[in-house]
């Protein structure tokens, strides 16, 4: 068996003492960052890449990736202790699950959502087990133009799931894109858009712009709301569930990892979106709709098992296109680009080691991460008591240190303060910036591919039209476009984020 | 009709002045630069596209923010996102020339200043003992090279 032999060559990558510990230590990182608001997997993993350059890209990948599901499980812990949401994907969870806590249910809520997010976790990596190595099969006949294409699906995708204004949405996008072509221009070698710096002959610094957007700028709107952390946690009394929560929490577990792992292959879907959904879903199919933000188990159950899968399968397109599907997945790119890694079709057949350690890997983390959260809950609670004051100082000095360490230049720092006061406004103007670190990242891919296609077939446009595979993926993304256009699409869609305000 | 221009959407024609400021900069940095055509773009084909979209997309926020209701820009407080700026610039201006720890306890001081709660004592304790961690960690555990003290 084919399938055998990958699964034992990934074992043979992720089962060695320094990955299965750089794995927990993801996996910690990650719990940590989930139970700390203000403090989210995007601007953590871009953080840590420059620590990561000194390691094997497998290992330095494992523990980046554990970062990003580890902090799905933590994100429902404050969720149901403080009603705060760790995470945007553990909005829904703080609905039904801090109702949980307040009867004294604090204990199973924490239970459903661990156990939930394992079975959905390890539903979602199967998931990849499967269907990456065939995709990617199919990718490696791609050539530019259908590449052009699926990046054009891609980008409407992420609009149409993008939260809040569509055209804001879009806007952030093309801003990204433009963004993504500041430096040197790969044929002509001429600097574009470097204002004279030739520190931006390589482009704006990817961990410049994500730290600023989503580390900086957080720190100064939590510091502008007064976060203040550390009161009113509820007590958990017993970790163990009744029967009933068990026989409860089965279907929606189910439900919330299938919807799960569909919306997190989809790009601009990823974590928030799955878990509204999944919420969504649970109430619709509910006996009695009315229990739902009064503590009902399946509102903990199905978003929790729906991110969880959700972002799982979020590395498909990553690892099988090379297109990262979600601002969390683009600083994934940044971190397989910095080892050297091209992500494409190419990593399975070349890098086989790479791609099924990273999966096995993920399994263990799945694993680990039922330990860390379940019986350790009592240690990661103490977090929860830690003052934002004192946190955002620590925040504040690794990211000044880690930003300056990525070339050991200050001026990276300094373009860090420009993206955090740009954030800070984004965030005023309600323009929501993960479009924007999506398209950075597509950008230049984008450019590459589209001047390609052209050359080809001398500037005739119709190149995306005459090939079968392009025209379909034009069509989908075209047809999507006119969805949203449709007043009563418009509408559900707009029910859809309305959810969150509640 | 009675669509009188005013501001009837802060926070759109913020976002929409904003976006196509960004837009008209980017097509006044491509203007030296060649644009080529479609069958050999040139380095300023794909940038000048982007930039007049995000020019075209300012000037409809804008519009829409005049005629369509919709949401306002909350307070700007000036302090808190001001002070985390100022600090980080400053961290960049002195960490190469003074050193780690000052750069480290500089940082620390002028953030504190952007929070509501602040006592100098907790300050100054904060700032030596991340100034101390951050030295450890960084400069003797991952061994970034960039000097301790002045």
């Amino acid at each position: 068996m084919d399938l055998l032999a990958n699964v034992a060559l990934g074992a043979s990558v992720a089962i060695t003492p320094t990955n299965l510990a750089l794995c927990l230590l993801g996996c910690l990182l990650g719990t940590l960052i989930g139970i700390l608001p203000g403090l989210g997997p995007i601007a953590t993993i871009s953080l840590l890449l420059p620590v990561t350059y000194s390691m094997p890209p497998v290992s330095a990948l494992i523990m980046l990736a554990g970062i990003y599901y580890g902090a799905q499980y933590g994100g429902s812990t404050t969720a149901i202790l403080v009603n705060l949401p760790g995470e945007a994907s553990s909005v829904m969870t703080a609905l039904d699950g801090y109702k949980l806590a307040q009867k004294g249910r604090a204990g199973e809520a924490l239970f459903v959502a661990a156990a939930g997010s394992f079975i959905a976790g390890c539903f979602g990596t199967l998931v990849i087990v499967l269907g990456g190595p065939p995709l990617a099969e199919m990718a490696s006949r791609f050539a530019s133009p259908e590449y052009f294409s699926l990046m054009v699906l891609g980008l409407f995708t992420a609009v149409v799931l993008a939260n809040g204004s569509i055209v804001k949405a879009v806007a952030m996008m093309v801003l990204g894109l433009f963004l993504g072509l500041v430096g040197n221009d790969v044929n002509s070698g001429q600097p574009r858009m470097t204002m004279g710096f030739p520190q931006l002959s390589d482009g704006i610094s990817f961990v410049s712009i994500a730290l600023g957007l989503f580390g900086i700028a957080e720190v100064a709107r939590n510091l502008e709301a007064g976060i203040k952390q550390g009161q009113l946690i509820n007590q958990i009394t017993t970790l163990w569930p009744s029967r009933e929560t068990l026989r409860a929490m089965v279907k929606p577990v189910a439900r919330g990892s299938v919807l799960g792992s569909i919306l997190g292959v989809l790009p601009g879907g990823g974590v928030t979106v799955a878990s509204f959904a999944a919420y969504a879903l649970e109430k619709r199919v509910a006996k009695q709709p009315s229990r739902f933000g009064n503590g009902a188990i399946e509102g903990v159950a199905a978003p929790e098992s729906a991110n969880n899968a959700a972002a799982q399968t979020s590395f498909i397109p990553l690892l099988t296109l090379g297109i990262p599907s979600s601002a969390v997945m683009a600083v994934m790119v940044g971190a397989m680009t910095m080892h050297g890694i091209v992500p494409g079709p190419m990593v399975i057949e070349k890098q086989p080691e790479l791609f099924w350690g990273l999966i096995i890997s993920m399994f263990i983390g799945n694993v680990m991460l039922v330990f860390i959260n379940l019986p350790m809950i009592g240690m990661w609670v103490r977090f929860l008591r830690v003052p934002y004051r004192l946190l955002f100082q620590i925040i504040l000095v690794v990211s000044a240190i880690g930003i300056y360490s990525v070339n050991n230049t200050t001026f990276e720092v300094y373009v860090t303060a420009v993206f955090g006061v740009l954030g800070y406004l984004f965030h005023k103007f309600e323009c929501e910036p993960a479009p924007l670190l999506l398209g950075f990242v597509i950008g230049p891919l984008l450019e590459e591919n589209f001047r390609r296609s052209l050359i080809i077939s001398g500037g005739d446009a119709m190149v995306f039209f005459e090939r079968p595979i392009s025209l379909i993926l034009i069509l989908i993304g075209v047809g999507l476009a006119a969805a949203v256009a449709l007043p009563a699409v418009r509408k559900k869609r707009e029910e859809a984020f309305q959810e969150e305000a509640g | 009709m009675s669509a009188s221009v005013r501001v009837r959407s802060s926070a759109d024609i913020g976002s929409g002045l904003l976006i196509a400021a960004i837009g008209a900069a980017g097509l006044w940095l491509v203007r030296d630069l060649d644009m080529g055509d479609a069958s050999a773009m040139g380095p300023a084909y794909m940038p000048t596209a982007f930039a007049a979209i995000l020019v075209a997309l300012g000037i409809f926020l804008v519009g829409r923010g005049l005629v369509l209701h919709g949401p306002a820009i909350g307070t700007l407080w000036i302090r808190p996102i001001g002070c985390v700026t100022l600090a980080f610039v400053l961290f960049g201006l002195t960490i190469e020339r003074f050193g780690l720890v000052v750069a480290v306890l500089l940082l620390v001081t002028v953030a504190s200043l952007g929070s509501s709660e602040r006592s100098w004592w907790e300050t100054l304790l904060v700032g030596v003992a991340l100034a101390v961690a951050s030295s450890l960690v960084f400069v003797v555990g991952l061994s970034v090279p960039v000097r301790l003290l002045p």
